[in-house]
């Protein structure tokens, strides 16, 4: 009864519930921007064994976003949470020269999942405070955005433990999915259509 | 259709990213409690004998078996003639004793040095001090913490190594120093190396340290899983003193996760269970086709622990058992098989109604659950 009442409500009121799945290289700094993003209340008190889930209410969106991540191998069992996805955010360590090359593989096979297809896709180059940080432009070549076709993408410089940028890609993620679902452009899959 | 519209922003903007290069302190995940990390860290760095309790046994006996000419005097000099006994030297002052300072409460402080086992070293008067100066004013020269930092200092730790008899406890007084040790498994790596390396015996005493200690379940799972070689190693041999013998997955799962906190970053998830998913495979070796189909169930049931009762996860995301087997279709490697249905019933049916919780919780956690 509750439930449907605030589904009224927030439907007067624009307010939308969007999946958004964040993914990225252990270390990226996934973790600290789910928690620099969630300042919500707190749902419980109980933690659970398990993966990191947040929600974040920003800006009539509520986002629920999965902390996921981890091998190739175990990527399957994620596929679960990639269904009716509408935004994907990736995140990079920019001062981690060595690996960008495998975050952009793991980034392609992401992008490349027909789960994501319509998702829009913002990139987080984390960690821009750090000496010999790449810069989010070098970030957006190594990722190879360009090539990406028929997307909304959108690379944002971040100081995650600062909270630095977060907002500035939230507000860019919620206003184009706004904008993409009012002009009737789907931005989710779910495994059915698939 | 076109391409669509793209855009960067990073900080481009010299004001913002002058106030960006004002840079902060190193970055520390928020739920690591450093003091407990410190002090693992100092464990480590002490030569750890098997047992923590055989260590402060011998601790008691160092203590009591300072020689009298080098039993610390005040402040600065009673440091330095302790830095020389430890480093097997003689402080320049030694023919003026400072004996009396520091009366030592065990009774055997009476007795005379030498009965010391393996640690001590005839003092002669033509070794050289050796020892570097910089050791500060520490609030007790003999206190624990004394002899743990100036072990830490010094920078080969062979003379402090075994208390056993392997070693001869005397060394001729024209060697200023001790031979080097021979390179053997057990024996402690010189300081720099240390860190990447931790002895077996170190590691069995530290793991045995944290089961059964009362530090926090959530501590535990941060230093455990941690990517650094040490705390990979820790993990493995504080995973290898569970028995898992003729238990189900799930539960060889809960009785681990009892032990230590599995919460937070997917890789420190995953590389926990790989290193649960092994031993479980070592122990269990007929119940699943391979150490990957275990690590793969495993990390299955956390995943479906976390969808089944974590609040936040929204209910249409809850799963059913269809969903359950629609997610673990061909995940049964090698071969891309299917596990078999009624398991995964069973399993489901478990999880469904207990939910993962380690009873080292708060009783008001526990109320709430």
């Amino acid at each position: 009864m509750g439930n449907t009442f605030r589904k009224m409500f927030d439907q007067l009121f624009g307010n939308r519930e969007m999946r958004v799945v964040m993914l990225g290289l252990d270390a990226a700094g996934k973790t600290t921007i789910l928690y620099k993003l969630h300042i919500g209340e707190i749902l419980s008190t109980v933690p659970t064994i398990g993966f990191n889930v947040e929600k974040v209410q920003y800006k009539n969106v509520l986002f629920t976003v999965w902390d996921v991540g981890g091998q190739e191998k175990l990527r399957p069992l994620w596929r679960h949470y990639f269904n009716n996805t509408d935004g994907l955010i990736y995140v990079v360590d920019s001062q981690d020269r060595e690996r960008v090359q495998k975050a952009a593989s793991e980034f392609k096979a992401i992008i490349d999942d027909p789960l994501m297809r319509h998702s829009a896709v913002l990139v987080f180059a984390n960690k821009q405070d750090l000496k010999g940080a790449l810069s989010t432009a070098e970030v957006c070549e190594a990722l190879g955005m360009s090539s990406l076709k028929n997307r909304k993408w959108h690379v944002q410089g971040a100081i995650a433990i600062r909270g630095e940028g977060l907002y500035e890609g939230l507000d860019w993620l919620a206003n184009t999915l706004k904008s993409m679902q009012r002009s009737g452009q789907i931005t989710s899959v779910t495994a059915a259509t698939r | 259709m076109s391409r669509q519209q793209s855009s960067t922003n990073g900080f481009a903007d010299p004001a913002q990213s002058a106030l960006v290069a004002s840079s902060v302190g190193p970055y520390r995940p928020a739920n690591v409690d450093m003091r407990k990390m410190e002090m693992v860290r100092d464990m480590n760095d002490m030569q750890l004998q098997p047992s923590l309790k055989a260590h402060a046994q011998r601790l008691n006996t160092l203590r009591s078996n300072v020689p009298a000419e080098f039993r610390p005097g005040s402040g600065e000099q009673g440091i330095s003639n302790l830095s020389s006994w430890m480093t097997g030297t003689v402080p320049s002052s030694v023919a003026s004793s400072t004996q009396d300072a520091m009366p030592l409460d065990s009774p055997l402080a009476s007795q005379d040095g030498n009965n010391l086992t393996g640690v001590f070293h005839q003092p002669s008067d033509s070794m050289v001090h050796t020892m570097p100066e910089s050791s500060g004013r520490l609030p007790h020269p003999l206190s624990m913490s004394t002899i743990y930092s100036e072990n830490r200092q010094r920078s080969s730790p062979s003379d402090f190594r075994s208390s056993g008899a392997s070693e001869d406890p005397q060394v001729s007084s024209t060697e200023p120093f001790l031979p080097p040790p021979e390179p053997s498994a057990t024996s402690p790596t010189p300081l720099g190396s240390r860190r990447s390396s931790s002895t077996a015996a170190e590691l069995q005493v530290v793991a045995k340290f944290l089961r059964n200690s009362k530090i926090s379940l959530e501590t535990i799972g941060a230093i455990l899983g941690d990517s650094s070689p040490d705390s990979q190693q820790l993990l493995n041999v504080y995973t290898g003193m569970f028995n898992f013998q003729g238990l189900e997955i799930d539960e060889a799962l809960r009785n681990f996760l009892n032990s230590v906190w599995l919460q937070g970053e997917t890789q420190k998830i995953e590389r926990m269970l790989e290193v649960f998913a092994q031993h479980y495979y070592t122990q269990n070796p007929s119940v699943y086709n391979s150490m990957e189909a275990a690590r793969t169930m495993a990390y299955s049931l956390i995943m479906l622990n976390m969808n089944l009762h974590n609040p936040k996860v929204p209910r249409q995301d809850r799963m059913k058992l269809a969903d359950f087997f629609k997610q673990m279709r061909k995940m049964n490697v090698p071969g891309d098989e299917n596990f078999p249905e009624e398991l995964l019933e069973a399993l489901y049916n478990r999880r469904m109604v207990k939910r993962m919780l380690p009873f080292r919780t708060t009783r008001l956690q526990c109320f709430f659950q």
